[in-house]
């Protein structure tokens, strides 16, 4: 480990809390100053491909981690970040590649566990995700990412009430993480708790102004909020199960209108259905067009 | 039990990704039980799985053969007029799209979850629902001969 002087260890140590709280700017600011002077530093690289990282550069960041691999090979946090930005880049195979790796050298790390559970979820590999997320918790029922792996996992077998309470007591528990943030949002936009979901996405993208994922989200859940989406909030409520009971109702009445007091207007109401139909289907890509702008 | 969690899954780095529940519902509405029994297969073959869910397809193909009878014969006008085949075979689309659902329920509510982009529908959902066409429309053209030769 290079010596540091109280300088440097003042600015690592800035850049930490910074790196925490997605301040990038600031980031970057202190890097400009360190970099020229440090250029290989270990610390000072991972905060460099960071920053690049937190602001969704994931190139540039993989350019840099990249280098602080090959100068640092056993470099655990230095790995751990390029599995994120391979990840992040959907380089799957890679970050399975890096993980693995790190496993055969600590293999009973809660944290890789977890981290490479939610891996198997984004490839589908759903039942893998489990068994690791089950042997995360094993290793270390507190870890953050092995509880969210491990719910994960629940909500997307059953997301009944019991993955919902463990969720709840892993916001409670760490309130402040964006990862956990996320999947609250996600619940609460499937049972169409769309305002609630909306008010906690606007949270995290005040923490992670710069995420264009996060951007995205907000935006969505914008357009779900908005008063023009009010007549498809049934569809909105029970998808698909709203739109085949509806087609449905619509058939049956229709062919057993004859001779009843509705026949006239049976027209009308055709014209109606299929204009409901056309306004599900185009209006919230055009409004939510609308909203990026 | 260790080893075999170890062991890398992802042959390559070709995102793993299936067809969307709104692509399944479209294949339900416009092609019926057969494109939806096309959508499923092709969604087990992404998944690596067809080997391990081919007898479950099936089943699936079955129920919705069946519900086709049932709804043509006893909520439509029978299954030899063109419409109400039609009417039956979307109201089947929509118990087989049911199935199927249940099947990759998991990974179906991965794709919402966890933000993973679904695969383009356009092409597989359009090809399904071709192919489901023109098996209706032969399959009522042979009602309909049997129905006129007293069959």
């Amino acid at each position: 480990m290079e010596y540091e002087t109280p300088d440097i260890a003042q600015d690592l140590q800035m850049l930490q809390e910074l790196a925490a709280r997605n301040r990038t700017p600031q980031m970057r600011a202190i890097l400009q100053r360190v970099m020229p002077q440090h250029p290989d530093h270990h610390d000072v690289l991972y905060y460099s491909a960071q920053v690049d990282w937190l602001e969704d550069k994931d190139e540039d960041a993989l350019a840099t981690v990249s280098q602080l691999v090959e100068r640092y090979p056993e470099s655990y946090w230095g790995r751990m970040l390029l599995f994120r930005i391979l990840d992040g880049l959907n380089r799957r195979s890679e970050a399975e590649t890096v993980i693995l790796e790190m496993l055969r050298e600590y293999p009973e790390d809660a944290l890789l566990y977890g981290r490479y559970s939610i891996l198997m979820l984004e490839s589908m590999r759903i039942e893998k995700a489990g068994e690791l997320a089950a042997r995360a918790i094993a290793i270390d029922p507190d870890d953050e990412i092995a509880l969210t792996a491990s719910i994960l996992h629940e909500l997307l077998a059953d997301p009944g009430e019991p993955a919902k309470q463990r969720l709840a007591e892993l916001v409670s528990r760490y309130p402040d993480a964006v990862s956990t943030a996320l999947m609250v949002v996600a619940v609460l936009s499937e049972q169409d708790q769309n305002k609630e979901a909306l008010h906690i996405a606007q949270e995290v993208l005040r923490q992670s102004p710069d995420s264009q994922g996060v951007v995205d989200l907000v935006i969505s859940l914008k357009t779900a909020n908005h008063w023009s989406m009010v007549p498809l909030r049934p569809l909105q409520k029970w998808g698909w199960g709203a739109s085949i009971a509806i087609w449905f109702v619509m058939i049956m009445l229709l062919r057993n209108v004859e001779g009843t007091p509705i026949e006239p207007y049976a027209l009308p109401i055709i014209i109606a259905f299929i204009a409901y139909a056309v306004y599900s289907w185009v209006w919230p890509p055009i409004l939510k067009w609308w909203m990026r702008r | 039990m260790t080893d075999e969690l170890l062991r890398p899954s992802l042959e390559s780095s070709e995102p793993v990704s299936i067809l969307s529940s709104g692509a399944l519902m479209g294949a339900a509405f416009f092609g019926g039980p057969i494109a939806v029994t096309i959508v499923a297969v092709m969604n087990s073959v992404y998944l690596g799985r067809l080997k391990k869910e081919w007898p479950m397809i099936i089943g699936v193909f079955a129920v919705g053969v069946a519900a086709v009878y049932l709804f043509g014969n006893y909520a439509f006008d029978g299954l030899a007029d063109a419409r109400s085949f039609r009417l039956a075979a979307r109201a089947a689309g929509f118990a087989s799209f049911g199935v199927v659902w249940l099947m990759h329920r998991k990974e179906l509510r991965a794709l919402s979850t966890l933000g993973i982009e679904p695969r383009n529908p356009w092409k597989p959902v359009i090809a399904a629902c071709l192919v489901a066409m023109a098996l209706h429309a032969w399959i009522v053209m042979m009602l309909t001969e049997a129905m006129t030769n007293g069959v």
